[in-house]
């Protein structure tokens, strides 16, 4: 398998190297784009603030009060380059500004009125560069005069009280080189992903839709070779493409460094210290290997290069979202931005880079990454499945009525969501017992009842759409505790994005229902977790997962599960339950794996609803949130060993 | 048993039992384009596949190269079910089609290298196996061009030569002188000719009528995903009473299409 993967590796590094436009996009662009950058900002930039500040600017004067200090101004002004146009016999005010509007003029100062507090105004135009570039001359003009005259009269009346005497100056501890290394890396980690995407995502149309639309990909399937060394060797070629694209744009901003480029006419730059290097690292070569994961999924779809180039677009701008909002002051590194993909690893080298300690985020960006990798990775292997490549159909629809089952158990559940939506409207605002007779409604007639057409029409077997007996492997139920935390902590997290999308949101322990902790905990724990469990993860998911559409089932499931909450305030938080017990339920054939997770989490929200403080309770709770999650992939991870093990046969 | 050997003791090289493979297509449903394929061939045989577009040749022959997967049936390669031991059909098998795709970027005598390691020849015997091959097929004069700069003849040259590259006992050829002018097509009809005589076992697919007379020991009439009959020229004419290819075929497509009307209603 080695030898096979290297062998692929080899041949498509030297395609790679032998094309001009590869070449140009994976080492001319990461390297030349600093120094161009740098040269151009230098050459140009400095070369304009130099003509600007060496140009005669006119501003017109219109004095109706004299101060002493006039002249003084007049003289500040003349020496940086300001000519004095002050006319007794000028003409209306608005005629002026018309002059100044039709850029005749770069400023109108106006002194007075004299009849009232003495005041200045400046009228320019902040569309003109030459107005804007007055405005700073005067700025620096007055304020030299202002110096001057406070100087006078703190040495003719002594040391004054008046705070408009003292001077003040700002001495900041991070030094001006730091400050501009740490103002680089807010751009650094979107340059890189630029660079990144730009350079592999060329090798991965050509390695993937190029080579099926000249015909040799058919040539390469029919060699004693297996598929998944074909996919390694072509995924390792573009990984490390885009990964050489990063070092080369980073050797390149160090040499720029070395040639002191950096430092412009603001001053030179300081280098920040090797551990927020071994970050930048660290961050980057998880982010190249889930974008080549990406990548190559994509590109395995298409079936030309043209086609891949207009997949891996949307895919660019996609990826750019998130690490362009990593350049965004107000969002800051948190284990919830961490999560997030592309956007956490941003933010950890923005930190890392400004000299901040390390802490959860990174190590959450660093993890979650990491996991993503890894679902990314299970999915490039499937990338060059034969059948689909030359057929352009997925095998597991083949010969299967794909899609009939699905559409019809969705269909019931849309029928159920009105009738479920349209009683609990007529029942809510009924009666004192409303929410009572609501839940009873929806949890002991509308969804016992959908599940039951829903399995009819869908053409389940009993066992297929209610799945009773035992778990697949005995490991579930040693995996059951570790999933039910982890799915408490996801809702928790979910709750927490949901509340900052949306303040309202309130919180998941806000139950508005009288009555007692035992009545309680059967209607809102008990009772939902077995009807809700019944229909969304019964027959409404084994008839949309018919035929291997795991992800539109699961998805399609999760969906409607969060629809019958009727709160698009709530929606994000159901949503991902819906997702974890979907998923809790395919991995263990049984239904009672989701009916006892989902019934943990309620009657915990039961629980903290019946504390004197809940809300403090779950500020705490919402804290522990993101280590709560791992609950989940350790569950996964026992239940995939129990798979392995001999239970599966 | 080397593959002259084979020919002379009439061993089955590719042996194909009932063979399904259906499809499920959104407009159409679920179809059978091979539909109870039953045929066997020997070594130093050429066994053509002969019947019109969408008859089911190409999914018959991509099921023996292991690329697709049958729905039921068998298919055997040098006695190796092609999905019991995928990897070892394919060490066994040699796989053409018209379309000459090659690494554009790369040289002739870089692309026969490439292929030859993917089947395992050793390496030190890899520069003697190309030498051998461009010499076999008279491409020194540019074996170390890039392809992208090469004629469609002398791709196709190359071409050949990558599917021999291992030296198979079993040839699959799935009509390969579609869209090759007069010299090229002469060229591949003179290699199946020498490939025969070497002992290996061609299966060969097409829709040209001479070519399949003048290279098939025995054909087989494919429509609609079956076989209708397969003998040499003269058995399939004796038995239609008709006196070429041609009209033997035609006699086989109407009898499929007289049959089909009854057997609907």
């Amino acid at each position: 398998m080695r030898r096979f993967v290297a062998i692929i590796l080899r041949r498509e590094l030297l395609e790679i190297l032998r094309d001009r436009r590869a070449v140009l996009l994976a080492v001319v662009l990461p390297a030349l784009l600093w120094p161009a950058l740098l040269t151009f900002q230098r050459k140009v930039g400095d070369a304009g603030r130099a003509r600007l500040g060496e140009r005669e600017l006119e501003l017109e004067v219109r004095a109706e009060v004299r101060p002493s200090w006039l002249p003084e101004l007049r003289l500040e002004l003349e020496r940086r380059g300001v000519t004095w146009l002050e006319d007794p016999l000028a003409g209306a005010l608005a005629a002026s500004l018309d002059r100044l509007r039709e850029r005749e003029l770069k400023g109108v100062l106006e002194l007075g009125p004299a009849d009232a507090r003495p005041q200045g105004t400046l009228h320019f135009l902040s569309t003109d560069e030459e107005s804007r570039e007055l405005r700073e001359r005067l700025r620096q003009a007055f304020e030299a005069v202002r110096r001057r005259e406070r100087d006078r009269l703190v040495h003719e009346v002594g040391v004054a009280h008046d705070p408009a005497a003292w001077t003040w100056s700002e001495v900041s501890l991070a030094s001006p080189e730091r400050l501009r290394a740490s103002q680089l890396a807010v751009f650094l980690p979107l340059v890189l992903v630029l660079v990144l995407l730009s350079g592999a995502s060329f090798a991965a149309i050509d390695a993937f839709a190029g080579e099926r639309e000249r015909g040799t990909l058919e040539t390469l399937l029919v060699h004693p070779v297996p598929a998944t060394a074909i996919t390694a060797g072509k995924f390792l070629a573009v990984w490390l493409v885009g990964l050489s694209c990063v070092l080369l744009n980073l050797a390149s901003l160090l040499v720029c460094y070395q040639a002191g480029w950096l430092g412009t006419s603001g001053g030179s730059l300081e280098l920040p210290p090797l551990g927020a290097w071994a970050v930048l690292l660290l961050q980057m070569l998880l982010l190249s290997l889930l974008l080549t994961c990406a990548l190559v999924v994509v590109a395995s779809r298409a079936r030309s290069f043209r086609e891949g180039q207009n997949y891996v677009l949307p895919l660019t701008l996609f990826a750019l979202l998130p690490t362009g909002l990593a350049t965004l002051p107000a969002v800051k590194l948190t284990a919830l931005t961490g999560l997030v993909p592309l956007l956490g690893p941003s933010l950890a080298v923005r930190e890392a880079f400004a000299g901040r300690a390390l802490g959860l985020g990174t190590a959450v960006a660093a993890i979650s990454t990491a996991a993503l990798v890894l679902a990314g990775l299970r999915s490039v292997a499937r990338a060059l499945d034969a059948e689909r490549v030359l057929r352009e159909v997925a095998p597991r629809f083949e010969a299967d009525r794909a899609g009939v089952p699905g559409r019809r158990a969705l269909a019931v559940a849309l029928v159920a969501f009105f009738v479920h939506a349209w009683g609990s409207v007529q029942i809510g605002s009924a009666s004192s017992g409303g929410p009572y007779l609501q839940l009873a409604f929806s949890l002991a007639l509308v969804l016992p009842l959908a599940t039951f057409v829903a399995a009819r029409r869908a053409a389940l077997s009993w066992s297929e759409a209610l799945p009773r007996g035992a778990p697949r492997s005995s490991r579930a139920w040693i995996a059951l505790p570790c999933l039910a935390v982890g799915a408490l902590g996801f809702s928790l997290l979910a709750w927490r994005v949901q509340s900052a999308l949306h303040p309202d949101a309130g919180a998941p322990s806000d139950v508005e229902l009288g009555g007692s902790a035992a009545l309680r905990f059967a209607f809102l724990a008990l009772l939902p977790a077995l009807a809700e469990e019944a229909f969304f993860r019964g027959p409404l998911l084994a008839a949309t997962t018919r035929g291997g559409r795991l992800t539109a089932g699961l998805v399609s499931s999760a969906a409607f599960f969060a629809l019958f909450h009727l709160s698009l305030t709530r929606f994000l938080p159901t949503f991902g339950l819906g997702l974890v017990l979907g998923g809790a339920r395919l991995a263990t054939g049984t239904l009672w794996i989701p009916i006892a997770i989902h019934a943990f989490h309620n009657a915990c929200l039961v629980t903290l609803s019946l504390q004197p403080d809940p809300d403090a309770l779950l500020a705490e709770l919402q804290t522990q949130s993101p280590w709560l999650v791992l609950g989940l992939p350790l569950g996964a991870w026992i239940l995939r060993r129990g798979r392995a093990g001999p239970d599966r046969a | 048993m080397s593959a002259a050997e084979g020919a002379r003791s009439g061993a089955i090289a590719v042996e194909v039992r009932e063979l399904v493979k259906a499809f499920h297509d959104p407009r159409r449903g679920t179809f059978r384009a091979v539909d109870g394929m039953s045929f066997a061939c020997r070594r130093g045989e050429v066994f053509g596949l002969l019947g019109p577009n969408g008859a089911g040749k190409t999914t018959t022959l991509r099921v023996l190269a292991t690329v697709l997967a049958p729905t039921s049936g068998q298919a055997l390669l040098d006695g190796v079910d092609v999905v019991v031991d995928p990897l070892e059909a394919r060490r066994r098998l040699g796989f053409l089609t018209g379309n000459t795709g090659l690494y554009p970027r790369l040289t002739g005598r870089e692309t026969l290298s490439f292929f030859a390691r993917l089947h395992g020849v050793p390496e030190e015997r890899i520069p003697a196996r190309v030498a051998e091959l461009s010499k076999t097929f008279g491409m020194e004069s540019y074996l170390d061009g890039r392809c992208e700069k090469l004629s469609t003849g002398q791709k196709q040259k190359i071409s050949i030569a990558r599917a021999v590259v291992h030296d198979p006992p079993v040839l699959i050829l799935d009509e390969p002188t579609s869209g090759l002018d007069i010299i090229g097509s002469s060229a591949m009809i003179d290699f199946v000719a020498a490939r025969r005589a070497a002992g290996t076992c061609v299966v060969f697919s097409t829709h040209i009528l001479s070519e399949a007379e003048e290279l098939c020991d025995r054909i087989a009439i494919v429509l609609k995903g079956r076989v209708l009959a397969i003998g040499t020229l003269q058995e399939l004419c004796e038995r239609t009473g008709t006196a070429n290819l041609r009209q033997a075929f035609l006699h086989y497509a109407r009898s499929v299409e007289q049959v089909a009307p009854s057997a609907g209603s």
